[in-house]
C-alpha cells in the first residue's frame, strides 16, 4: 500500500480508538465522579453493579438507549433532536489535537509519523481547539431555546451569557503561553517546554489560574454550572431531555473536561513529559494520564466544596478579574520575552499578582466584615459578624403563665456576651 | 499543509457517524408510549400559565456584543505572541499598542457599566 | 392588600409598554409545586423581566392535611400525633407547643423531670431541625456536601430520639402531662456524646460556608427584609431577628422553664439572607448552652404528672390491677375532658413562634384548635423579599426563611 493510503486507515483507527477511549472515559468518569464524590460526603456510591460498581456504566447506558424519548409538543423538533448531537460532535472532535505522545513515538518514517499518538498535529492546534470548544455552546444554546420550556430557555440564556463571560479571557490567557513557545502546535509546545527545560506552569502561573478558572466555566463545572443549576432551574437546559440524547450532553460535558485538562497538561505541565522519564516506551502515555487525570480529580473536589456563582457575579468575575489580569500578564510576558528576561522574571510576576489579587480578596473580606462589626463585641468562632448576641431579661414565669396574649414587644435589654 | 487536516476530517467523519447513530438508537430502541401529559413542557408539575414567548429579553446584550469586539481582538493577538520571540522590541511596542487599544475602550465601557447583568 | 392579590393570582402581566413604542415582554413560569428547592410543595408564580422578579405570588395548600379540623375529631389524648406531622422536621417542638396548651386547659404542672427533659428534647429538637435547614439552603446554593454533613449530625440526634420514643421523627413523645416514658439509661451519656462532639462539627460548617467568598457573595445583601416589613408582615423566629429585631419567645414569654437557664439570642443587622443564616448557625450555640445546663440539671423522680385521669398507668399495673384498667380504657377509649374555656400558647420553635389557641367546650375533645405556625407567617414576607432579585436569589430566599410546607397548609 501507498504510503497515502497508510496514512488514511491510521487516521481512521486512531479515530475510532479516540472515539472508543473517550466513550469509555466518559462512562468511568461518571462512577469515578459518583464515588470520589460519595467519599467526599461520606457515603458509599454506587457499588451494587459488579465490583467496586464497576459495571454501573454499562447499566446506565443500557437503561439510556431503552428509555423513550420524549419530544415535547411545544419542542422545535428537529433542532431538539440534533442540539446534544451538535454538542457531543464538537466536544469529540476538539481532541483531535491533543496529544499524547511525541510525533516519533514509532519512529521517523511518514507511515510511523501516521501512527502517531494524536490524530493531527495542526500547526494552529490551539487555535482550532479554542474555536472548537467556543462552538460548544451552540449545542446548548439551541438544545434549551428548542425545548420550548421556561427553564430550558432561562439555561440557554445563562449559558450564553457565561460564554461571553470567559471566553475572552481563555485566549487571552493562553496567549502568555503562546509567547514562550513560539507555536500555536500541541506538540511544538510540548518541545518547547522540554527544550527551556521548563514546565511553563512555572513562567506563567498567573495564566494557569485564569484558564483553570476560565476553562472550569466553559465547561459548565460547578460552581459554573448554571445552565443547569439544578436548584434554580431543575435541569437548566436538560429539564425535557431523556433517555440518550440527555446522556449525549453529559457526554459533551465530561469529554470536554478531558479536552481542557489535556489542554492545561499540554500547555502548562509538559503534555507527555515527565523530566526525561517520557523516554521509556509507554510512558509519556502513562504521564499524560496522570496529570489529566488530576485535573478531573481536582473537577470533582471543587464541585463537592464550592457553592454556586451567580451568573451576574460570573460575568463581574470574568470582565472584570479574568479580563484585565490576562492583560496585565500577557504585556509583561511579552516585555519579558521581547527582552529576552529568563522565563522566572515573568513567573515571579505571575506570582506576585496572584499574591497581590489574594491580599486584596482577603483584605476586601475582612474589610467589610470589620465594618459590619457591632462596635467592641467579641463573637464566637471569629465570625464575620453583622449578629449579635442579645441578653434579654427574661419576663416572669407568671406573666405568661396567666393566658393573657401580651402584644410581643420585645424587652430587649442590651447587648454582648462571651 | 492541507494534508494535516486530513485526519481531523476523518474524525470529524466518524464522530458524525457515531453521533447519527446515537440520536437514531434511542428511537430504535426506546419504547413510545406518548400521552398528553408526558408530552407537556415541564413546568413544576402543573399546566403552564403561558407558553415561552418567541421574544424574550437578552440582558447581557451589551455584553455579548463587546464579546464580540474583544474576542476578534484577543484572536488577533494570537499571531503577535507567536512572533513575539523573533520580533523583539518591535513586537513589544506592538503588543503595547494593541493593548492599550483593548484596555481604553474597556476601561471606558466599564465605568460605562456595561459589565452588569441588567 | 390581601384580596387584591387573590384576584390578580392567575393575571399575567405579559409586558410592560414602554417609551416609544417598545414593549417589554415579562415571562411568567411555575416555580414549583415539583421543585428541587421550593422546600416542598410550594409553588411560587414568578413574573420574570429576564431573570429579574417583577412580582412574586406564593401559591399554597398543595400540602393540605386538614390536621386541625381532624383535631377537633379526636380526644385530647389522641390530637398529639396529628401535631407531630405539621412541622415534620420539628415534631417534638409541635409536640411540646400542643402540650403546653392542653395542660393550661387542665390546669395542671408537669414535674421537673418532664421539664428539664422537654427543654433537652426541644433544643435537641431545634438544632436538628437547624440541620435539616443548613443541609438543605446550602444544597440549594450548590453546596452539596454540606447537605450531606447536616445529616450526619441530624442522624445522632434522630437517634437519641429513637432510643427515648422507639421512633425516629414522629416521636409524640413530650404529651400533655409529661412525657410518655422515662428517658431511657444511657440517654444523659448520648446526649453529652453530641455535646462534646457537635462543637467541632458546627465549626466544620462555619469553616466550609461562612468565610466561604462565593457564599457571602451568594448570601450578603441579598433578599432583605426591613425590620418594620417583618414586623408588619408577622415573621418571627430566625426570619424575624435576622432582621435585628430581638423577639424570641424563650425570653420574651418564657414557658416550660426556659427562665432558669442562660443563654442569648443571636440578633442579625441586616435583615439579609447572610444574616438569617448567622442567626441560626448561632442558635445552635445557644442551643447547646441549654442542653448543657439543663443536663447538669436534670433531677430525677417523676416524670408524669401523677393523674391517672390524664396520663396511662403503667402497662404492668393494667394486667394487674382493676383500676389502673379501668384507667386505661377510660382514657384510651373517652379521654379527658378539661374545662370549658380557651387557651393560647405560644412557643418558640425552631421556624419561630408556634402558637397553639384551643379552645375547649368542656367536652372531651377540642372544640378547636387552631396553630399559628411560623412558617406560615415567615412565608408571607417572601414575595417582599424576593422582589426585584434573581432567579437564583429566590432559592437562597426560600431556603433563608425555612419554611416547611406540612406546618404552611397544615
Amino acid at each position: 500500500m501507498s504510503d497515502v493510503a497508510w496514512i488514511v486507515v491510521a487516521a481512521v483507527v486512531k479515530s475510532a480508538i479516540a472515539i472508543g477511549a473517550l466513550l469509555t472515559i466518559f462512562a468511568y468518569m461518571t462512577l469515578v465522579e459518583r464515588r470520589v464524590i460519595a467519599r467526599f460526603q461520606r457515603r458509599v456510591g454506587p457499588n451494587r453493579a459488579g465490583p467496586l460498581g464497576l459495571l454501573q456504566p454499562l447499566a446506565d447506558g443500557m437503561k439510556m438507549a431503552f428509555k423513550e424519548q420524549i419530544i415535547p409538543t411545544k419542542a422545535r423538533r428537529l433542532i431538539f433532536v440534533l442540539s446534544p448531537a451538535i454538542s457531543v460532535f464538537v466536544a469529540l472532535i476538539a481532541f483531535a489535537v491533543v496529544p499524547l505522545g511525541n510525533t516519533t513515538t514509532w519512529g521517523t518514517s511518514p507511515v510511523a509519523i501516521a501512527w502517531a499518538p494524536f490524530i493531527a498535529d495542526l500547526n494552529v492546534g490551539v487555535l482550532y481547539m479554542l474555536a472548537i470548544s467556543s462552538l460548544a455552546v451552540y449545542g446548548i444554546v439551541l438544545g434549551g431555546w428548542s425545548s420550548g420550556n421556561h427553564y430550558s430557555l432561562l439555561g440557554a440564556l445563562r449559558s450564553a451569557a457565561q460564554m461571553v463571560s470567559y471566553e475572552v479571557s481563555i485566549g487571552l490567557a493562553l496567549a502568555g503561553v503562546l509567547m514562550l513557545s513560539g507555536t500555536l502546535s500541541m506538540v511544538g509546545i510540548v518541545h518547547a517546554q522540554v527544550a527551556q527545560g521548563i514546565w511553563f506552569i512555572l513562567a506563567q502561573p498567573l495564566a494557569f489560574v485564569l484558564y483553570a478558572i476560565a476553562a472550569t466555566a466553559e465547561v459548565n463545572r460547578a460552581p459554573f454550572d448554571l445552565p443547569e443549576a439544578e436548584q434554580e432551574l431543575v435541569a437548566g437546559y436538560l429539564t425535557e431531555f431523556s433517555g440518550l440524547r440527555w446522556s449525549l450532553y453529559q457526554m459533551a460535558e465530561y469529554i470536554n473536561m478531558i479536552t481542557v485538562s489535556s489542554i492545561a497538561a499540554t500547555l502548562f505541565f509538559g503534555g507527555w513529559t515527565l523530566g526525561g522519564l517520557e523516554g521509556i516506551p509507554g510512558m509519556p502515555f502513562v504521564w499524560y494520564t496522570i496529570k489529566v487525570a488530576i485535573f478531573l480529580f481536582i473537577f470533582i473536589w471543587v464541585r463537592a466544596t464550592l457553592p454556586r456563582i451567580r451568573y451576574d457575579q460570573l460575568m463581574k468575575v470574568g470582565w472584570q478579574a479574568l479580563l484585565p489580569l490576562s492583560i496585565i500578564n500577557l504585556v509583561f510576558t511579552g516585555l519579558a520575552v521581547a527582552l529576552g528576561w529568563p522565563w522566572w522574571a515573568s513567573g515571579l510576576f505571575g506570582l506576585g499578582v496572584l499574591l497581590i489579587v489574594a491580599v486584596v480578596l482577603y483584605n476586601r473580606l475582612r474589610l467589610r466584615q470589620a465594618m459590619e462589626r457591632q462596635s467592641g463585641e467579641a463573637v464566637p468562632l471569629a465570625l464575620p459578624s453583622s449578629v449579635r448576641l442579645v441578653r434579654i431579661a427574661p419576663a416572669t414565669a407568671s406573666e405568661s403563665g396567666d393566658g393573657v396574649v401580651a402584644a410581643p414587644a420585645a424587652p430587649a435589654e442590651s447587648v454582648t456576651t462571651s | 499543509m492541507v494534508a494535516e487536516y486530513v485526519p481531523v476530517l476523518i474524525l470529524m467523519g466518524l464522530v458524525f457517524a457515531f453521533t447519527v447513530a446515537a440520536v437514531l438508537v434511542t428511537f430504535v430502541f426506546g419504547p413510545k408510549k406518548p400521552t398528553p401529559e408526558k408530552l407537556a413542557p415541564y413546568e413544576c408539575g402543573i399546566q403552564e400559565i403561558e407558553a415561552p414567548q418567541q421574544r424574550f429579553p437578552v440582558k447581557y446584550l451589551v455584553t455579548g456584543m463587546l464579546f464580540i469586539i474583544f474576542d476578534v481582538e484577543a484572536a488577533s493577538l494570537i499571531p503577535l505572541s507567536i512572533l513575539m520571540r523573533q520580533l523583539k522590541m518591535t513586537g513589544f511596542v506592538e503588543l503595547i499598542v494593541f493593548a492599550v487599544v483593548l484596555t481604553v475602550p474597556f476601561v471606558y465601557v466599564w465605568r460605562k457599566g456595561a459589565f452588569t447583568w441588567e | 392588600m390581601q384580596t387584591e392579590e387573590r384576584a390578580t393570582t392567575l393575571e399575567v402581566d405579559e409586558s410592560e409598554q414602554l417609551e416609544g413604542g417598545a414593549r417589554r415582554d415579562y415571562m411568567t413560569i411555575n416555580m414549583g409545586p415539583q421543585h428541587p428547592s421550593t422546600h416542598g410543595v410550594l409553588r411560587l408564580i414568578l413574573t420574570l423581566d429576564g431573570e429579574t422578579i417583577v412580582k412574586a405570588q406564593p401559591d399554597i395548600g398543595y400540602l393540605h392535611t386538614g390536621i386541625e379540623k381532624t383535631a377537633e375529631g379526636k380526644s385530647y389524648f389522641k390530637a398529639l400525633v396529628v401535631t407531630d406531622r405539621m412541622d415534620y422536621l420539628a415534631p417534638l417542638a409541635n409536640n411540646l407547643g400542643y402540650s403546653l396548651a392542653v395542660e393550661k386547659l387542665l390546669g395542671i404542672e408537669v414535674p421537673e423531670r418532664a421539664l428539664y427533659a422537654r427543654v433537652i428534647l426541644a433544643e435537641l429538637q431545634r438544632i436538628a431541625s437547624h440541620l435539616v435547614w443548613l443541609g438543605t439552603s446550602a444544597l440549594d446554593l450548590g453546596a452539596q456536601s454540606v447537605f450531606l454533613y447536616c445529616f450526619r449530625e441530624r442522624e445522632i440526634i434522630l437517634d437519641i430520639f429513637e432510643l427515648c420514643s422507639g421512633v425516629r421523627m414522629m416521636t409524640s413523645y413530650i404529651m400533655p402531662g409529661g412525657l410518655q416514658a422515662d428517658l431511657p439509661p444511657g440517654f444523659e451519656q448520648r446526649v453529652r456524646d453530641f455535646l462534646a462532639l457537635f462543637p467541632k462539627r458546627l465549626r466544620e460548617y462555619h469553616d466550609l460556608l461562612t468565610n466561604n467568598r462565593l457564599w457571602v457573595d451568594r448570601t450578603k445583601g441579598i433578599c432583605k427584609l426591613p425590620a418594620e416589613d417583618a414586623v408588619r408582615l408577622g415573621c418571627t423566629g430566625a426570619t424575624l431577628r435576622g432582621s435585628g429585631v430581638a423577639y424570641d419567645v424563650r425570653k420574651a414569654f418564657p414557658y416550660g422553664g426556659y427562665e432558669r437557664f442562660d443563654f442569648d439570642i443571636p440578633v442579625g443587622a441586616n435583615g439579609d439572607v447572610y444574616d438569617r443564616y448567622l442567626v441560626r448557625m448561632l442558635e445552635m450555640d445557644q442551643s447547646l448552652r441549654i442542653i448543657q445546663q439543663a443536663l447538669d440539671g436534670l433531677p430525677g423522680g417523676p416524670w408524669q404528672v401523677d393523674d391517672p385521669k390524664i396520663v396511662p398507668p403503667p402497662k404492668y399495673m393494667v394486667s394487674s390491677n382493676m383500676e389502673a384498667l379501668i384507667h386505661h380504657f377510660k382514657l384510651y377509649t373517652e379521654g379527658y375532658r378539661p374545662p370549658a374555656g380557651e387557651v393560647y400558647v405560644r412557643t418558640e420553635s425552631p421556624k419561630g413562634e408556634l402558637g397553639f389557641y384551643m379552645v375547649s367546650d368542656g367536652s372531651a375533645r377540642p372544640y378547636r384548635m387552631h396553630v399559628r405556625a411560623p412558617s406560615f407567617a415567615n412565608l408571607q414576607a417572601l414575595p417582599l423579599m424576593i422582589q426585584g432579585a434573581f432567579v437564583a436569589d429566590v432559592v437562597a430566599a426560600i431556603g433563608s426563611i425555612d419554611i416547611v410546607l406540612g406546618e404552611v397548609d397544615r
